[in-house]
């Protein structure tokens, strides 16, 4: 697994760091993604992921996006198709994180 | 790759994959499902339904099933059509661990699974757990 699958880009001026995810997110790669969402968070205290590009994720990506929001603002852009919404949804993590949709 | 068989027109060929239990069979699991959903007249859409439902169960079985097992634990996917929809089944030969409910855990995975199929049956035995799913199709 590559790290480009998960990349950071730091905080500029008022924007926030931007963790952005391409392809499938599973258990084989969940540290990886979890790695860097703390690393995103050690630098702001709010944080944007953007899993526009993401093909497949699942409970354990769920999982590692509650353990930063536990301590950071997280905002999240999700593509407009795809069960993600769902899985936003009956998680809760629609609750603690603020949801932008991407067409 | 299986051979023509007698199926009727439209009628898939089941799909059986056979993987251990560890987190790299997942992108295989998925592999072979993105391949197979098509050929059972599946949309994208449905696809990535219950591409999810059966990465929740495998995932679980990978995660939970494997801890404190006594022998290398496999999993079974098994994937064929019904009459009015396909039928999915995850089984592995581990252990089977209640899923414990706090926010933002696993505990949501069976909620998750109800939600995108439209049954969900989970068998837990000593030898292992079954996770057998239907899903309608609606043309």
């Amino acid at each position: 697994m590559t790290n480009s699958q998960f990349r950071l880009t730091a905080a500029v001026a008022e924007q926030s760091p931007v963790v952005t995810a391409t392809g499938d997110i599973d258990l084989a790669n969940v540290g990886e993604f979890g790695d860097t969402l703390t690393k995103a968070a050690a630098q702001s205290d709010s944080i944007t992921v953007d899993l526009s590009e993401v093909s497949y994720c699942d409970s354990t990506a769920v999982r590692a996006l509650f353990a930063v929001a536990a301590t950071t603002k997280l905002a999240l852009i999700v593509p407009a198709e795809g069960p993600i919404t769902t899985l936003l949804g009956i998680s809760g993590l629609d609750r603690v994180a603020t949801v932008v949709t991407r067409n | 790759m299986t051979t023509v068989s007698g199926a009727h027109r439209g009628v898939p060929d089941p799909l059986q994959i056979r993987v251990p239990a560890i987190p790299a069979s997942l992108a295989v699991i998925r592999a072979r499902l993105r391949r197979w959903l098509p050929t059972a007249a599946v949309n994208p859409a449905t696809a990535a339904e219950l591409l999810l439902a059966v990465g929740e169960a495998a995932s679980n079985a990978v995660e939970h099933a494997t801890r404190g097992a006594r022998r290398d634990v496999e999993l079974e996917v098994s994937a064929r059509a019904t009459e009015t929809g396909l039928a999915v089944t995850i089984k592995d030969n581990g252990r089977w661990h209640a899923p414990p409910n706090r926010p933002g855990t696993r505990g949501h995975g069976s909620k998750l699974m109800t939600a995108l199929v439209d049954t969900v049956t989970i068998t837990p035995t000593p030898d292992g757990t079954t996770v057998e799913m239907r899903k309608e199709l609606h043309p």
